[in-house]
């Protein structure tokens, strides 16, 4: 079943097409990866789907119904959380600050509620306070919990966004080059909790990655893209195997190797 | 022997409240018995900065600490004829907090420049101006104009709501604006609001223009006249503590990280489900209303209102007290509006009247170009310079608030079992 | 109406010219700066305003010394031109090292908090230096060139009025554009202007292809405040009176008119002047006739915030610049 769907997605920059009728759609409860060389339209396609971009032609539906033109927060609202390749966090806020607004939409205390400090205000940041815990522990963060954001090593960033995209509870969680800047055992590591939360949540996660391990190791469907066009798609073994993909963007030495 | 000292002090609470009642007897006394003496008033109310770093409970701090101005500042403060003196300063040093503690909403929580925000105040001032005087028949009839004296407690409210609509309508445009012009739209509209209140007595005369209002009527409860500063210094304390009780439950609440999400990084922020419009017109909003009430009292206290009050010069200089105190630093912005209100009205006329007596003993000669109390856009100039490139967070930074993790862990501890055993596997998981 | 309107209009076109022109050039001292370092540079009204009393300075100097009946009235001109564009050059670039350079990695809000704190200080500054010298704070010199022309316009007929000026008007007009038309040519023709270009750019592969950076920003720096402070000459030439608080609300007025023809945009700075010197003069000398004595002229600042915050709002790469998306 297809969760999300975009069909003839176009994008412009000035005169360049950084996304050029891409058509598309994710199966639910998979990991799906987008690859493709650099400047390909992998993030454009990630701004795309959460709002932060506004398409010039197309479509993208979330579970039948159209999300275009719709705010960052809006999109935010219907399911879709997001990490990003260069690292976003709260800086100056808590690791736990971080995942507790990561729950915005979860909780409900609203400017009054708060002022007039009603009982369950208070239960609802308790009980807050508690799930952002344990989403922390599951990233394996909660030591951090008191830290500063920006202090903490890189590859705990990269976990803290995903805990706190996870913290919305989405439908579709967009992983932005979750494993760059990592070294081998934090990319095994990341490997494993993404395994994780996928078998454990069920939850559809849509990837770009580099990392060519990572990406065939995870991914149960592969869209690939150049030039803001989609090349080709598959399981990661026909992916491997395409010809159009080896040459745009394995290279010649994946051709040797394959 | 002076580390031992030090130690020992962190340690017992007993010996520092021994040491804050010594101090503050000892200032109590010094203030109560000379007549006026601006050092000995300084170092009174500076014994609530002790009390700041002492290690009690934060609500006995709080409850000294109202003590402390309920009772002993207006105390020490009525031994001599200059009761008064010290009283103005006091609640002009209450009205100042609360502006700054409403811009730090918005500079400090939100993250964005306002330059205009001495405008909420004009508007809080002259909504209670216009309508406790004969001003409000020049444009309305109603037998029931002017209002009373005892309107006033009505219009603390009415004047905060007032700027704050202000603070949405004024908002609504200008937040679309991206962030450094932000700063530059804000000033524009601080302008203009002063401009239009100094020519709004025609066609339909409703502020009276540059002549100001006067008049305006004393706060009245129950009869009883509020006219001396010792009278308002109560009133402004009451507002004070209800604005600091607003900001310190908004300051770790959901909306309060929403504010400084946004700060942080507002795409991250908007991907996380915050609307960004919407918080920071809450951030507007909440600010605006605070300075709105504080310019119902002052418009009350000074019976006179015009538009030079209301100048960049003011909206620059509750600037200077959140950034001198530690932008998003409760604690900071108040010490840093105390010491910038401290420093414009008693410091700087102090040290005027000591140079200019030394002038005519004929020991030095400072020349009037560089008479102190003239000197507020020099020192706040460099104060905003040095402050931003070497101590960005101020006198006393922002803390972040630090939960308790054994309570998490002892709270989470039966819940995740139960999460983890069904499952079956444990951290690793399958390779 | 229409011909109390046609009547004055010689007039306000002539005011505006002038007005505008001195926007212009000031616009393009924040235009550079913006350009380059992103940054609001709020001191820049104030380095205008400086320019104007180091002018009027060296005016008062070269009278007291009794040069200036010794010496053409080109040559002095030339003269105070030159010390003032010197000055103020230096202390662009002085300003720049100090309240922004160390804070260049800082968050943005900071350095515009530096930067306000820059402009405050320079107020009080020069008034210090000015009440100390003269003991006021208001100061006025002769002016060269004030002898008053008129422009026949009323012979062309209809219900146009005459035009009033002085010799230092077209001076003022005819420097301003000279300035600004060097300038366009130094940023699109010379090895530095071109510097300038790419690392307002992209600062980082300006770095790499071995463009002295810090080097290429004092030079901004230096260039956008001399023009600053020329423009303070030819003001106070022209109005005869400054003070040091001159320089805030022109230097709002210069930076909308900067906004307006599209930040970075060097020719848009140049319409944006023009533009709001015409608006503002129309608007004082005829709002109240429009609204029939309702709104008077006091209204004329109001205008220009006016235009600033709807081109921010509804376009705010403004008429002549791109939009530019932050980066995600």
């Amino acid at each position: 079943m297809t969760i999300l769907k975009v069909a003839g997605l176009v994008k412009r920059f000035g005169g360049v097409v950084g996304m050029n009728g891409v058509d598309y759609a994710f199966p639910q409860g998979a990991i799906s990866a987008i690859i493709g060389p650099n400047g390909s339209g992998k993030t454009t396609f990630f701004n795309l789907v959460s709002g932060i971009y506004t398409p010039d032609e197309g479509n993208i539906e979330l579970e039948g119904k159209s999300i275009v033109k719709l705010k960052p927060d809006r999109i935010a609202r219907l399911g879709i959380a997001r990490t990003f390749q260069n690292i976003r966090l709260f800086g100056k806020m808590t690791v736990l600050e971080n995942v507790l607004c990561g729950m915005h939409l979860q909780l409900k205390a609203g400017l009054f509620g708060t002022l007039l400090h009603l009982p369950f205000v208070k239960r609802e940041e308790a009980g807050a306070a508690l799930e952002a815990y344990r989403l922390l522990e599951y990233v394996g963060l909660a030591e951090f919990l008191n830290e500063q954001a920006d202090s903490l090593p890189y590859g705990a960033q990269r976990r803290l966004e995903i805990a706190r995209a996870m913290a919305s509870k989405p439908k579709v969680l967009l992983l932005d080059e979750p494993a760059a800047g990592m070294n081998p055992r934090e990319t095994l590591e990341l490997i494993e909790l993404i395994k994780r939360i996928q078998k454990e949540t069920s939850l559809t996660i849509l990837l770009i990655e580099h990392d060519m391990r990572l990406v065939m190791g995870l991914a149960e469907r592969i869209m690939v893209l150049d030039y803001g066009t989609k090349i080709a798609e598959g399981t990661p073994d026909e992916i491997r195997a395409n010809p159009k993909v080896i040459e745009a963007y394995l290279g010649k030495s994946a051709v040797a190797k394959g | 022997m002076m580390d031992k000292l030090i130690t020992g002090l962190q340690g017992s609470k007993y010996a520092q409240a021994a040491l804050l009642a010594l101090f503050v007897a000892l200032t109590c006394a010094w203030v109560f018995l000379m007549d006026k003496s601006v050092v000995a008033f300084l170092l009174l109310l500076s014994s609530l900065l002790l009390l700041h770093y002492t290690s009690f409970p934060t609500k006995i701090k709080w409850a000294v600490g109202g003590v402390m101005l309920l009772l002993v500042v207006p105390f020490a403060t009525s031994g001599g004829a200059s009761h008064e003196a010290y009283m103005e300063v006091a609640t002009q040093c209450g009205i100042f907090i609360a502006m700054a503690l409403g811009l730090n909403v918005v500079v400090g929580f939100a993250g964005l420049l306002d330059l205009g925000f001495v405008a909420f105040f004009a508007v809080g001032a002259y909504t209670y101006a216009i309508f406790s005087t004969p001003q409000a028949t020049e444009f309305m009839s109603g037998g029931w104009l002017p209002l009373t004296g005892s309107y006033f407690w009505l219009f603390i409210f009415i004047g905060g709501f007032i700027a704050s609509l202000f603070g949405i309508l004024l908002g609504l445009p200008v937040l679309r604006v991206k962030g450094d012009y932000l700063a530059i739209v804000t000033l524009g509209f601080g302008e203009i609001t002063r401009i239009i209140f100094n020519n709004l007595d025609k066609p339909v005369n409703i502020t009276n223009g540059a002549l100001g209002i006067s008049s305006i009527q004393a706060p009245n409860l129950f009869g009883y006249h509020f006219t001396f500063p010792h009278q308002f210094y109560f009133i402004v304390i009451a507002i004070l503590a209800l604005v600091i009780l607003c900001v310190k439950r908004l300051e770790h609440s959901r909306l309060g990280r929403s504010w400084k999400a946004i700060r942080d990084n507002e795409i991250a922020a908007q991907s996380s489900g915050i609307p960004l419009i919407r918080t920071k017109l809450t951030a507007f909003a909440v600010g605006a209303s605070f300075s709105g009430m504080m310019g119902v009292v002052f418009a009350a206290k000074q019976t006179f209102v015009d538009p030079t009050s209301f100048t960049y010069l003011e909206s620059i200089t509750i600037l200077v007290m959140v950034l001198l105190g530690g932008m998003g630093s409760v604690p900071g912005v108040i010490l840093g509006a105390c010491v910038i209100t401290l420093l414009n009205l008693q410091v700087l006329t102090e040290i005027t009247l000591w140079l200019n007596q030394l002038t005519m003993q004929g020991i030095i000669k400072v020349p009037h170009a560089l008479s102190p109390s003239k000197m507020q856009r020099f020192i706040f100039g460099a104060v905003l310079i040095l402050f931003a490139i070497f101590r960005p967070n101020g006198l006393i930074a922002a803390r972040n608030r630090k939960v308790d993790e054994g309570r998490l862990r002892a709270a989470n501890a039966p819940v995740s079992a139960k999460l983890r055993d069904p499952s079956g596997h444990g951290e690793g998981g399958s390779s | 109406m229409i011909s109390d309107l046609l009547h004055s209009l010689p007039q306000v076109l002539v005011d505006g010219l002038t007005l505008g022109a001195v926007y212009a050039v000031v616009a393009i001292g924040y235009t550079l700066v913006y350009g380059i370092l992103e940054l609001i540079n709020f001191a820049h009204g104030e380095i205008f305003m400086s320019g104007a009393f180091i002018g009027t300075a060296v005016m008062l100097m070269f009278e007291s010394a009794g040069w200036l009946g010794a010496m053409p009235g080109w040559l002095a001109y030339m003269l105070i031109m030159a010390a003032a564009m010197l000055v103020t050059g230096l202390m662009g670039v002085g300003i720049e090292r100090v309240a922004y350079r160390p804070l260049r990695s800082a968050p943005k809000l900071i350095s515009l908090i530096s930067a306000i704190g820059v402009s405050f200080f320079l107020q009080d500054l020069v008034r210090f230096i000015a009440e100390l010298s003269t003991g006021s704070y208001l100061i006025s010199s002769s002016t060269l060139y004030n002898d008053n022309l008129q422009l026949r316009v009323s012979k062309l007929g209809g219900s146009l009025g005459d035009a009033f000026l002085k010799t230092n008007t077209v001076i003022l007009i005819v420097v301003a554009v000279l300035l600004m038309v060097g300038l366009d040519l130094f940023v699109k023709r010379t090895k530095w202007g071109i510097a300038m270009r790419a690392v307002a750019q992209d600062r980082e592969t300006a770095a790499l292809m071995s463009i002295n950076v810090n080097k290429v920003i004092a030079l901004t720096f230096f260039i956008g405040s001399a023009l600053g402070g020329a423009t303070g000459v030819l003001f106070a030439q022209q109005y005869g009176t400054v003070d040091p608080f001159i320089g805030y609300v022109l230097g709002i007025k210069a930076f909308t008119a900067a906004v307006l023809g599209g930040i970075g945009s060097i020719r848009g700075a140049m319409f944006g002047g023009l533009f709001i010197g015409m608006v503002e003069m129309f608007a004082s000398a005829n709002l109240g006739v429009l609204t029939s004595g309702n709104f008077g002229g006091e209204y004329k600042d109001v205008f220009a915030f006016a235009i600033l915050i709807v081109v921010l709002i509804f376009k705010p790469e403004g008429l002549f610049g791109k939009a530019v998306k932050e980066k995600v």
